[in-house]
């Protein structure tokens, strides 16, 4: 966390200065990139400008992250959220920023269909959304989806350190479905803040966009995977080109320790490119019909897209390969609270026998996660917290209480399941009136 | 699809004072508001108060309301109402002090919320009448409001019920299969509170306004609902005024509420009021048990702690790990429970009696997911948020 405090500091100091000075050139730039949460030099998405169509069959591992609709007008493309890759049968890996926040019962997963306006191929519920531990936006932006049902698919594997440093200064496979072009409308008003919290300090406020050309078909293209001291490099020459001076950048900017998590790709003949529209793709090795994830498409520096300057940003599989296998080791859903006993729906039964005094019984279904229950009663009325009595029931199968009450009398009743761990919620208030 | 007509003037509440009783007579004047009328905020982007209900306090940390406020068009388009937990605040009377709002309780088939002050109020309580709506027959009551025009623009009727037929208000887009297709205005308010008087009437006895003859919503049979009858005052209330209570002078000449704007206009949460539409508003002293229980509720829950907050760890030289955490008033003691690996068995629960820290070995090569909870003889606390340990 130290270290990628320090970067963007850095960051944020030197893009203050050129802020100063190029307030014109960085508005033109700056129309590049801005996100829903306000605006960022290095934007999260990617898109692959320029690629080449994926023929049918040819990477099966590449899957599409739709939300669901109930319009029918909209198209899938329309739908279109993210690209991610499946590396086992149960699970497909896309950006963190992907899923982060959403709702798994509002995405879907295609795979096998290159073409989204095609019928090939399945679609897949969404059982549990993950992102990685130690997703911090934009750091480690992995994240992990469960299918409810296991795909047949072939599948990739996860990049180990030894395969990572086989592929440096290769060139790579990078897949995404997404926009082909993307025409900016430059309406930005630079604004600038004072504080940072995970981003640059400063870009475009209310600007409008006009969206790209949509393509349904998912591209292709070939990215080198270069070291974090060339990436350094790249970094400060666009730097200057903001006028940036070579002083201030003496210093490295990216080092091997804040830049543990990412993997910096750009195409060396400049042509192609990730941009807007579909994170999560995967960047892929090829060691004879085994496909490599080296890293998922997370962000780009804002001014490569689709320029010469390209500089787009993977999230790293080597560095978080242990902890993603762990995590697709842990039972669906896991929280704490699920090993706490459930809500308790009580009711209420009225047994009278004789004329002064009338039986109720409480009863509520048995909870095999208690190892007891505490009734909570008050007299009817206006009450206090002080006014609450309770008393603790032991055994999990004592899902009843039974108690003679006066006649007139009215009392408020709930009643919780208690465990060892942790107890469950209060049911809701019920009214016992005999 | 025909046009069904247009508003060309609006239909304003009578500016008079509003604590009178006497309506003979009624003085335009800039007053003051009652202590116990509330107005309900929500907080929006940049900081911004939107008025989004109206209420009365009617206990020292509560506020009855209309769970309607929610469907109104007109907040919808609120981004505030996009975050999915928004902050609320109350204003009661003029005051300049905006209290926070807990948490809010309701039923929408009651068409009554009630909200939890975070902090007691320090005026007198509305008193709730015990008159049922049967006992209020051919009565006349009093409501407070605020809003000066009429919140349609204009409307277009749907015969047909196709799906087709899309209304879009305010950027919000709706179907309104059988039935009217709104455009509106941003409603006008007054500054000062303004009065106006109803008759509540059986809706079937002879005379009574057809529009109450709505399939959508058949007849209230049970004493939930009174029907106000505004023509003679040809002043009544709209959608910036639900939530406002509906008052009446007992036998002692004091201000009761007897209920709630809940409705108004011909569908619930679409614009549309005028003195012989379907004003159905909610009884009170109907709905006692209601407003009783949710406040035992709250003191019942009361007896558990809140979940500790700022749980938080940090690595000491030796490898182990010191969890922090901050005390919660009414704890007794604290648990945590840990488990390594991504919610992977064993899990550990380590109670920790009254002391706020605790310090552990973990593997380092391994991480950790941890939470805790705080808890009393009477109860324990629901789980802080998980913390994950590398």
């Amino acid at each position: 966390m130290q270290e990628q405090a320090s970067f963007l500091n850095n960051l944020q100091k030197i893009f203050k200065i050129s802020l100063a000075v190029f307030t014109l050139s960085v508005i033109a730039i700056k129309s590049y990139a801005v996100d829903t949460e306000g605006s960022s030099l290095i934007k999260e998405s990617s898109e692959i400008i320029n690629g080449t169509p994926v023929l049918a069959g040819k990477q099966p591992w590449v899957v599409a992250i739709l939300r669901k609709s109930d319009d029918p007008k909209l198209t899938p493309t329309q739908r279109f959220a993210c690209t991610g890759v499946l590396i086992d049968p149960s699970w497909v890996l896309t950006a963190a920023h992907c899923i982060y926040g959403q709702d798994s019962k509002d995405l879907e997963i295609i795979i096998g269909r290159e073409d989204l306006n095609s019928k090939t191929g399945l679609e897949y519920g969404i059982a549990d959304m993950m992102p990685y531990v130690f997703y911090s936006r934009p750091r480690y932006d992995l994240g992990l989806i469960r299918l409810e049902t296991p795909s047949t698919a072939p599948v990739a594997q996860l990049a180990t350190s030894a395969i990572e440093q086989t592929v440096m200064n290769t060139q790579l496979k990078a897949l995404g479905w997404g926009y082909k072009k993307y025409s900016p409308i430059p309406q930005c008003q630079v604004f600038k803040t004072t504080d940072i919290t995970d981003d640059v300090s400063f870009g475009c406020r209310a600007e409008i966009y006009r969206r790209g050309t949509p393509t349904p078909t998912l591209l292709q293209t070939n990215f080198t995977l270069h070291s974090v001291k060339d990436c350094d490099g790249r970094l400060k020459n666009y730097l200057k080109t903001l006028g940036v001076t070579d002083e201030e950048l003496t210093a490295p900017i990216l080092t091997e320790t804040n830049f543990v998590d990412s993997l910096c790709v750009w195409d060396d003949l400049g042509n192609t490119s990730i941009c807007f529209g579909d994170s999560g793709g995967p960047l892929i090795a090829t060691q004879g019909d085994k496909a490599i994830v080296v890293g998922i498409a997370s962000r780009s520096l804002m001014e490569g897209c689709p320029t010469v300057n390209a500089l787009d940003l993977y999230a790293r599989i080597s560095v978080a390969r242990n902890t993603l296998l762990d995590m697709m080791r842990t039972e669906p859903k896991f929280t704490f609270n699920q090993l706490c006993p459930g809500n308790i729906t009580l009711s209420t039964n009225y047994n009278p026998i004789n004329p002064a005094t009338t039986d109720v019984t409480l009863t509520w279904p048995a909870d095999s996660r208690a190892s007891g229950y505490r009734l909570y009663y008050s007299p009817k009325g206006p009450i206090k917290a002080k006014d609450v009595q309770y008393i603790t029931l032991e055994g999990s199968s004592t899902n009843s209480f039974a108690i003679a009450l006066p006649k007139g009398t009215s009392y408020f009743a709930k009643v919780q399941a208690v465990a060892a761990q942790c107890d469950g919620p209060m049911s809701d208030l019920v009214t016992v009136s005999p | 699809m025909k046009t069904f007509f247009k508003f060309t003037t609006c239909l304003l509440l009578a500016i008079v004072p509003a604590i009178s009783v006497s309506l003979i007579n009624p003085k335009p004047s800039n007053y003051a508001r009652p202590n116990w009328y509330a107005e309900i905020f929500v907080l929006g982007s940049s900081n911004r108060l939107h008025s989004f209900c109206k209420g009365s306090l009617i206990a020292e940390f509560w506020v009855l309301s209309s769970s309607p406020c929610f469907l109104d068009p007109f907040k919808a388009k609120d981004l505030a109402l996009n975050s999915s937990d928004p902050t609320y605040f109350v204003k009661l009377g003029d005051s300049t002090d905006y209290i926070e709002l807990e948490d809010y309780y309701d039923d929408p088939t009651l068409s009554l919320v009630m909200w939890r002050l975070t902090k007691p109020s320090t005026t007198q309580p509305l008193k709730l009448s015990t008159q049922t709506t049967a006992a209020l027959e051919n009565k006349n009551v009093i409501i407070l409001g605020l809003q000066t025009t009429q919140s349609v623009k204009s409307a277009t009727y749907n015969p047909t019920g196709s799906y087709t037929f899309t209304c879009r208000v305010n950027g919000v887009t709706f179907f309104q299969p059988d039935g009217f297709c709104y455009l509106l205005n941003t409603p006008k308010t007054s500054a000062s509170l303004l009065e106006t008087t109803a008759k509540i009437i059986n809706p079937t006895s002879p005379g009574a306004p057809d529009t109450f003859l709505d399939t959508a919503a058949p007849f209230d049979t049970t004493g939930a609902r009174m029907y106000l009858d505004f023509r003679t005052s040809n002043s009544y209330p709209c959608h910036e005024d639900l939530g406002a209570p509906i008052l009446w002078a007992n036998a002692a000449d004091e201000l009761e509420q007897v209920g709630v704007v809940t409705r108004v206009g011909m569908t619930l949460g679409l614009p549309m009021c005028g003195p012989s539409f379907a004003n159905i508003f909610s009884n009170t002293a109907h709905f006692k048990d209601f407003i009783e229980a949710t406040m035992a509720s709250y003191e019942f829950e009361s007896l558990c702690p809140r979940a500790p907050t700022g749980f938080g760890f940090t690595r000491l030289t030796n490898g182990q790990y010191r969890f922090r955490w901050n005390s919660v008033s009414n704890a007794t003691g604290y648990k945590i429970n840990y488990t390594a690996s991504y919610g992977l068995t064993p899990l550990q629960t380590v109670d920790v009696k009254n002391i706020t820290e605790l310090t552990i070995p973990l593997l380092i090569s391994s991480y950790y997911m941890a939470s805790i909870s705080a808890y009393n003889p009477a109860c324990e606390s629901p789980d802080s948020p998980t913390l994950t340990i590398f």
